[in-house]
Protein backbone atom coordinates (compact mmCIF):
# COMPACT_ATOMS: atom_id res chain seq x y z
CA UNK A 1 0.00 0.00 0.00
CA UNK A 2 1.17 3.49 -0.52
CA UNK A 3 1.61 3.99 -4.23
CA UNK A 4 -0.90 6.45 -5.57
CA UNK A 5 -1.52 4.25 -8.58
CA UNK A 6 -4.14 6.56 -10.11
CA UNK A 7 -1.81 9.56 -10.15
CA UNK A 8 1.17 7.64 -11.53
CA UNK A 9 -1.08 5.97 -14.13
CA UNK A 10 -2.52 9.27 -15.33
CA UNK A 11 0.95 10.80 -15.64
CA UNK A 12 2.46 7.84 -17.47
CA UNK A 13 -0.45 7.72 -19.93
CA UNK A 14 0.14 11.33 -21.09
CA UNK A 15 2.09 12.13 -24.23
CA UNK A 16 5.71 13.00 -23.42
CA UNK A 17 5.79 10.76 -20.34
CA UNK A 18 8.85 8.79 -19.30
CA UNK A 19 10.36 7.03 -16.34
CA UNK A 20 13.62 7.70 -14.49
CA UNK A 21 14.76 4.92 -12.18
CA UNK A 22 17.45 4.86 -9.54
CA UNK A 23 19.45 1.63 -9.48
CA UNK A 24 20.69 0.47 -6.08
CA UNK A 25 17.84 0.08 -3.61
CA UNK A 26 15.24 0.82 -6.30
CA UNK A 27 15.77 -1.67 -9.14
CA UNK A 28 18.13 -3.99 -7.27
CA UNK A 29 18.90 -4.86 -3.67
CA UNK A 30 22.63 -5.26 -3.05
CA UNK A 31 22.22 -6.10 0.61
CA UNK A 32 22.56 -9.92 0.25
CA UNK A 33 25.77 -9.44 -1.77
CA UNK A 34 27.13 -7.07 0.89
CA UNK A 35 26.29 -9.50 3.72
CA UNK A 36 27.96 -12.37 1.84
CA UNK A 37 31.12 -10.28 1.38
CA UNK A 38 31.35 -9.52 5.11
CA UNK A 39 30.77 -13.20 5.94
CA UNK A 40 33.42 -14.29 3.43
CA UNK A 41 35.99 -11.81 4.69
CA UNK A 42 35.40 -12.60 8.38
CA UNK A 43 35.58 -16.35 7.74
CA UNK A 44 38.84 -15.82 5.85
CA UNK A 45 40.25 -14.07 8.89
CA UNK A 46 39.18 -17.02 11.07
CA UNK A 47 36.48 -14.99 12.81
CA UNK A 48 33.03 -16.32 13.60
CA UNK A 49 30.69 -13.36 13.45
CA UNK A 50 26.96 -13.83 13.98
CA UNK A 51 24.46 -12.67 11.32
CA UNK A 52 22.89 -10.18 13.76
CA UNK A 53 26.28 -8.50 14.04
CA UNK A 54 26.83 -8.49 10.26
CA UNK A 55 23.39 -6.86 9.92
CA UNK A 56 24.68 -3.87 11.88
CA UNK A 57 26.84 -2.92 8.88
CA UNK A 58 23.73 -2.51 6.71
CA UNK A 59 23.52 0.76 4.81
CA UNK A 60 26.37 2.32 6.77
CA UNK A 61 29.92 3.29 5.95
CA UNK A 62 32.01 0.24 6.83
CA UNK A 63 34.98 2.17 8.35
CA UNK A 64 32.62 3.92 10.76
CA UNK A 65 31.09 0.63 11.91
CA UNK A 66 34.50 -1.05 12.28
CA UNK A 67 35.68 1.89 14.38
CA UNK A 68 32.74 1.81 16.79
CA UNK A 69 31.33 -1.74 16.95
CA UNK A 70 32.99 -4.24 19.31
CA UNK A 71 34.29 -7.32 17.52
CA UNK A 72 37.35 -9.37 16.64
CA UNK A 73 38.41 -6.39 14.46
CA UNK A 74 38.65 -4.01 17.43
CA UNK A 75 41.90 -2.06 17.40
CA UNK A 76 42.62 -2.76 13.71
CA UNK A 77 42.69 -0.16 10.96
CA UNK A 78 39.08 0.43 9.80
CA UNK A 79 40.18 1.36 6.27
CA UNK A 80 42.27 -1.80 5.84
CA UNK A 81 39.35 -3.89 7.12
CA UNK A 82 37.02 -2.16 4.68
CA UNK A 83 39.39 -2.80 1.78
CA UNK A 84 39.33 -6.50 2.71
CA UNK A 85 35.55 -6.54 2.57
CA UNK A 86 35.54 -4.71 -0.77
CA UNK A 87 37.92 -7.30 -2.21
CA UNK A 88 35.56 -10.04 -1.03
CA UNK A 89 32.66 -8.15 -2.63
CA UNK A 90 34.48 -7.94 -5.97
CA UNK A 91 35.43 -11.61 -5.83
CA UNK A 92 32.03 -12.73 -4.54
CA UNK A 93 29.53 -14.86 -6.36
CA UNK A 94 26.44 -13.50 -4.60
CA UNK A 95 24.92 -10.96 -6.97
CA UNK A 96 22.49 -8.19 -6.15
CA UNK A 97 18.88 -9.33 -6.42
CA UNK A 98 16.14 -7.58 -8.35
CA UNK A 99 13.65 -5.61 -6.25
CA UNK A 100 10.16 -7.15 -6.59
CA UNK A 101 8.51 -5.87 -9.76
CA UNK A 102 11.73 -4.54 -11.34
CA UNK A 103 11.96 -7.06 -14.19
CA UNK A 104 8.23 -6.74 -14.92
CA UNK A 105 8.48 -2.95 -14.88
CA UNK A 106 11.35 -2.79 -17.40
CA UNK A 107 9.65 -5.31 -19.69
CA UNK A 108 6.31 -3.48 -19.52
CA UNK A 109 7.94 -0.12 -20.30
CA UNK A 110 9.62 -1.65 -23.32
CA UNK A 111 6.30 -3.04 -24.61
CA UNK A 112 4.52 0.27 -23.93
CA UNK A 113 7.24 2.25 -25.71
CA UNK A 114 7.62 4.25 -22.50
CA UNK A 115 11.16 5.66 -22.45
CA UNK A 116 13.24 4.72 -19.41
CA UNK A 117 16.57 5.93 -18.09
CA UNK A 118 18.49 4.63 -15.10
CA UNK A 119 19.86 7.50 -13.02
CA UNK A 120 22.54 6.23 -10.67
CA UNK A 121 25.58 7.30 -8.66
CA UNK A 122 27.28 4.03 -9.63
CA UNK A 123 29.87 3.76 -12.37
CA UNK A 124 28.93 2.56 -15.84
CA UNK A 125 30.69 -0.83 -15.73
CA UNK A 126 28.90 -1.73 -12.52
CA UNK A 127 25.56 -0.67 -13.96
CA UNK A 128 25.91 -2.91 -17.01
CA UNK A 129 26.48 -5.97 -14.81
CA UNK A 130 23.41 -5.17 -12.78
CA UNK A 131 21.23 -4.57 -15.83
CA UNK A 132 22.27 -8.01 -17.10
CA UNK A 133 20.89 -9.39 -13.89
CA UNK A 134 17.55 -7.79 -14.69
CA UNK A 135 17.61 -9.41 -18.10
CA UNK A 136 18.13 -6.03 -19.75
CA UNK A 137 20.81 -5.45 -22.34
CA UNK A 138 22.73 -2.18 -22.14
CA UNK A 139 21.12 -1.08 -25.37
CA UNK A 140 17.63 -1.36 -23.90
CA UNK A 141 17.94 1.26 -21.22
CA UNK A 142 19.51 4.68 -21.28
CA UNK A 143 21.63 5.62 -18.30
CA UNK A 144 23.09 8.51 -16.41
CA UNK A 145 26.05 7.27 -14.38
CA UNK A 146 28.73 8.69 -12.11
CA UNK A 147 30.95 9.53 -15.10
CA UNK A 148 28.26 11.71 -16.69
CA UNK A 149 27.88 14.17 -13.82
CA UNK A 150 30.05 16.85 -12.27
CA UNK A 151 27.87 16.76 -9.16
CA UNK A 152 26.10 13.72 -7.70
CA UNK A 153 22.77 13.39 -5.92
CA UNK A 154 21.33 15.34 -4.09
CA UNK A 155 22.40 17.87 -6.75
CA UNK A 156 19.71 18.08 -9.47
CA UNK A 157 22.26 17.35 -12.20
CA UNK A 158 21.79 13.56 -12.48
CA UNK A 159 18.00 13.80 -12.91
CA UNK A 160 18.29 16.87 -15.14
CA UNK A 161 20.60 14.84 -17.39
CA UNK A 162 18.16 11.93 -17.23
CA UNK A 163 15.36 14.12 -18.59
CA UNK A 164 17.69 15.49 -21.31
CA UNK A 165 18.66 11.95 -22.25
CA UNK A 166 14.98 11.05 -22.75
CA UNK A 167 14.41 14.35 -24.54
CA UNK A 168 11.40 15.03 -22.33
CA UNK A 169 10.30 17.83 -20.03
CA UNK A 170 11.15 17.00 -16.41
CA UNK A 171 7.62 17.93 -15.31
CA UNK A 172 6.19 15.17 -17.53
CA UNK A 173 8.40 12.45 -16.01
CA UNK A 174 7.94 10.01 -13.14
CA UNK A 175 10.93 8.95 -11.02
CA UNK A 176 11.42 6.14 -8.49
CA UNK A 177 14.03 6.53 -5.75
CA UNK A 178 14.91 4.87 -2.44
CA UNK A 179 17.20 7.50 -0.89
CA UNK A 180 16.50 11.03 0.39
CA UNK A 181 19.42 12.40 -1.65
CA UNK A 182 17.92 10.91 -4.81
CA UNK A 183 14.45 12.26 -4.06
CA UNK A 184 15.96 15.70 -3.51
CA UNK A 185 17.87 15.45 -6.80
CA UNK A 186 14.72 14.49 -8.71
CA UNK A 187 12.62 17.27 -7.15
CA UNK A 188 15.41 19.78 -7.72
CA UNK A 189 15.42 18.83 -11.40
CA UNK A 190 11.68 19.45 -11.56
CA UNK A 191 10.59 15.83 -12.06
CA UNK A 192 6.78 15.86 -11.95
CA UNK A 193 6.10 12.84 -9.75
CA UNK A 194 8.61 11.12 -7.47
CA UNK A 195 7.74 7.73 -6.00
CA UNK A 196 9.65 6.69 -2.88
CA UNK A 197 10.60 3.01 -2.79
CA UNK A 198 10.93 2.16 0.90
CA UNK A 199 13.60 -0.55 0.66
CA UNK A 200 16.14 1.43 2.70
CA UNK A 201 14.39 4.35 4.43
CA UNK A 202 11.02 4.83 6.13
CA UNK A 203 8.34 6.50 4.00
CA UNK A 204 8.21 9.67 6.11
CA UNK A 205 11.92 10.36 5.57
CA UNK A 206 11.45 10.21 1.81
CA UNK A 207 8.22 12.17 2.00
CA UNK A 208 9.94 15.02 3.87
CA UNK A 209 12.65 14.94 1.20
CA UNK A 210 9.91 15.69 -1.33
CA UNK A 211 8.50 12.36 -2.53
CA UNK A 212 4.91 12.47 -3.80
CA UNK A 213 4.04 8.84 -3.09
CA UNK A 214 5.59 5.73 -1.63
CA UNK A 215 5.60 1.99 -2.25
CA UNK A 216 7.48 -0.93 -0.69
CA UNK A 217 8.74 -2.14 -4.09
CA UNK A 218 8.07 -1.80 -7.85
CA UNK A 219 5.16 -4.25 -8.11
CA UNK A 220 2.42 -1.61 -8.11
CA UNK A 221 4.30 0.60 -10.60
CA UNK A 222 4.85 -2.42 -12.88
CA UNK A 223 1.10 -3.06 -12.65
CA UNK A 224 0.38 0.52 -13.70
CA UNK A 225 2.55 0.22 -16.84
CA UNK A 226 1.15 -3.22 -17.68
CA UNK A 227 -2.32 -1.70 -17.45
CA UNK A 228 -1.26 0.99 -19.97
CA UNK A 229 -0.37 -1.81 -22.36
CA UNK A 230 -3.79 -3.41 -21.94
CA UNK A 231 -5.74 -0.22 -22.50
CA UNK A 232 -3.78 1.08 -25.48
CA UNK B 1 3.47 1.43 24.07
CA UNK B 2 4.37 2.69 27.53
CA UNK B 3 1.72 5.37 28.10
CA UNK B 4 -0.80 7.52 26.26
CA UNK B 5 1.08 10.38 24.64
CA UNK B 6 -0.66 13.74 24.31
CA UNK B 7 0.32 15.42 21.05
CA UNK B 8 -0.02 19.21 21.15
CA UNK B 9 -1.04 21.54 18.35
CA UNK B 10 2.28 22.84 16.96
CA UNK B 11 0.66 25.97 15.52
CA UNK B 12 -2.57 27.92 16.03
CA UNK B 13 -5.35 27.48 13.52
CA UNK B 14 -8.34 25.43 12.47
CA UNK B 15 -8.24 21.66 13.00
CA UNK B 16 -8.77 19.46 9.94
CA UNK B 17 -9.29 15.70 9.68
CA UNK B 18 -6.29 14.13 7.91
CA UNK B 19 -8.61 13.09 5.08
CA UNK B 20 -9.23 16.79 4.33
CA UNK B 21 -5.55 17.49 3.57
CA UNK B 22 -5.15 18.15 -0.17
CA UNK B 23 -2.20 15.76 -0.52
CA UNK B 24 -2.89 12.09 -1.23
CA UNK B 25 -0.04 10.75 0.91
CA UNK B 26 -1.18 12.59 4.03
CA UNK B 27 -4.91 12.20 3.30
CA UNK B 28 -4.38 8.47 2.79
CA UNK B 29 -2.54 8.29 6.14
CA UNK B 30 0.27 6.47 4.37
CA UNK B 31 2.88 7.55 6.90
CA UNK B 32 0.41 7.44 9.78
CA UNK B 33 -2.80 8.87 11.24
CA UNK B 34 -3.20 12.22 12.99
CA UNK B 35 -4.83 15.58 12.45
CA UNK B 36 -3.91 18.66 10.45
CA UNK B 37 -4.09 22.36 11.22
CA UNK B 38 -4.87 25.13 8.77
CA UNK B 39 -2.72 27.80 10.43
CA UNK B 40 -3.88 31.30 11.13
CA UNK B 41 -2.22 33.80 8.79
CA UNK B 42 -0.74 36.05 11.52
CA UNK B 43 2.54 36.99 9.85
CA UNK B 44 5.48 35.11 11.37
CA UNK B 45 4.41 32.33 13.74
CA UNK B 46 6.42 29.84 15.76
CA UNK B 47 5.90 26.11 15.35
CA UNK B 48 6.48 24.27 18.61
CA UNK B 49 7.38 20.74 19.64
CA UNK B 50 4.11 18.77 19.88
CA UNK B 51 5.72 16.25 22.27
CA UNK B 52 8.80 16.09 24.47
CA UNK B 53 11.66 14.10 23.01
CA UNK B 54 14.62 14.11 20.67
CA UNK B 55 14.67 15.92 17.32
CA UNK B 56 15.08 12.88 15.09
CA UNK B 57 14.81 14.76 11.79
CA UNK B 58 14.88 18.47 11.14
CA UNK B 59 14.16 20.16 7.83
CA UNK B 60 13.18 23.81 7.57
CA UNK B 61 9.72 22.68 6.43
CA UNK B 62 9.25 19.54 8.55
CA UNK B 63 10.42 17.88 11.73
CA UNK B 64 10.11 14.58 13.54
CA UNK B 65 10.35 14.38 17.34
CA UNK B 66 10.91 10.97 18.86
CA UNK B 67 9.08 10.64 22.19
CA UNK B 68 10.10 7.98 24.73
CA UNK B 69 12.57 6.62 22.13
CA UNK B 70 9.75 4.89 20.29
CA UNK B 71 7.02 7.15 18.91
CA UNK B 72 7.80 9.68 16.20
CA UNK B 73 5.55 12.72 15.74
CA UNK B 74 5.92 14.43 12.35
CA UNK B 75 4.98 18.07 11.82
CA UNK B 76 4.97 19.18 8.18
CA UNK B 77 4.77 22.97 7.76
CA UNK B 78 2.70 23.44 4.65
CA UNK B 79 2.39 21.10 1.67
CA UNK B 80 5.19 20.61 -0.86
CA UNK B 81 7.18 23.24 1.04
CA UNK B 82 10.40 21.25 0.46
CA UNK B 83 10.52 23.15 -2.82
CA UNK B 84 11.04 26.44 -0.95
CA UNK B 85 14.53 25.23 -0.05
CA UNK B 86 14.24 26.56 3.49
CA UNK B 87 13.52 30.12 2.42
CA UNK B 88 11.26 31.83 4.95
CA UNK B 89 11.88 29.24 7.67
CA UNK B 90 14.11 29.87 10.71
CA UNK B 91 15.31 26.90 12.77
CA UNK B 92 15.64 27.27 16.55
CA UNK B 93 16.96 23.78 17.38
CA UNK B 94 19.27 21.21 15.80
CA UNK B 95 18.85 17.57 14.90
CA UNK B 96 19.59 15.42 17.95
CA UNK B 97 18.53 18.12 20.45
CA UNK B 98 16.27 17.09 23.33
CA UNK B 99 13.25 19.39 23.56
CA UNK B 100 10.32 19.83 25.92
CA UNK B 101 6.78 19.86 24.59
CA UNK B 102 6.05 23.45 23.63
CA UNK B 103 9.65 24.44 22.80
CA UNK B 104 9.96 26.56 19.67
CA UNK B 105 11.34 24.52 16.74
CA UNK B 106 10.83 26.63 13.60
CA UNK B 107 9.43 30.08 12.87
CA UNK B 108 7.76 30.68 9.54
CA UNK B 109 5.05 32.70 7.84
CA UNK B 110 2.00 30.69 6.66
CA UNK B 111 0.68 33.75 4.81
CA UNK B 112 3.87 33.90 2.71
CA UNK B 113 3.60 30.19 1.91
CA UNK B 114 -0.01 30.72 0.80
CA UNK B 115 0.97 33.80 -1.22
CA UNK B 116 3.52 31.60 -3.04
CA UNK B 117 0.71 29.35 -4.22
CA UNK B 118 1.28 26.53 -1.73
CA UNK B 119 -1.03 25.26 0.97
CA UNK B 120 0.21 26.20 4.47
CA UNK B 121 -1.80 23.33 6.03
CA UNK B 122 0.25 21.46 8.65
CA UNK B 123 -0.28 17.72 8.99
CA UNK B 124 0.64 16.38 12.45
CA UNK B 125 1.28 12.67 12.06
CA UNK B 126 1.67 9.79 14.51
CA UNK B 127 4.28 8.00 12.40
CA UNK B 128 3.50 4.38 11.60
CA UNK B 129 0.74 4.27 14.22
CA UNK B 130 -2.40 2.21 13.71
CA UNK B 131 -5.41 4.44 12.97
CA UNK B 132 -7.16 3.28 16.15
CA UNK B 133 -4.16 4.35 18.29
CA UNK B 134 -5.02 8.02 17.73
CA UNK B 135 -7.93 9.76 19.48
CA UNK B 136 -8.69 13.38 18.59
CA UNK B 137 -8.75 15.80 21.53
CA UNK B 138 -10.52 18.43 19.44
CA UNK B 139 -13.06 18.05 16.65
CA UNK B 140 -12.24 19.07 13.09
CA UNK B 141 -13.45 22.61 12.49
CA UNK B 142 -12.41 23.72 15.97
CA UNK B 143 -9.88 26.53 16.41
CA UNK B 144 -6.85 25.67 18.56
CA UNK B 145 -3.97 27.67 19.96
CA UNK B 146 -0.43 26.35 19.74
CA UNK B 147 0.27 24.13 22.73
CA UNK B 148 -3.30 22.92 23.21
CA UNK B 149 -3.84 19.13 23.11
CA UNK B 150 -4.53 17.97 19.55
CA UNK B 151 -4.76 14.20 19.90
CA UNK B 152 -3.81 11.36 22.21
CA UNK B 153 -1.59 8.56 20.93
CA UNK B 154 -2.30 5.39 22.92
Amino acid sequence: MGLIAGDAAARLARPGAGLLLDLDGTLVDSEPAHRAAYREYFTGRGWHVRDEVIAQFSGRRAPEVFATLQGPWSGQDPDALTEGVLQALRAGTVRPVAVAGAVRLIAACSRAGLPVAVVTSARRDGVSAVLDLLGVGDEGVLMVTDEDCASGKPDPEPYRRGAQLLGRRPADLVAAEDAPAGVASARGAGIGHVIAITTSHPAHVLLCAGAHASAPDLVALAGVVEELNRTR
Amino acid sequence: MPWPLTVLAPVAGTVLAMGQVPDPVFAGEIVGPGLAIDPSRDAVVTAIAPVAGRILKLHPHAYVILADDSRGALVHLGLDTVQLGGQGFTLHVAEGDVVAAGDVVVSWNPADVAAGGRSPICPVVALEAKPEAVTASVAPGTTVRAGEPLFVWA
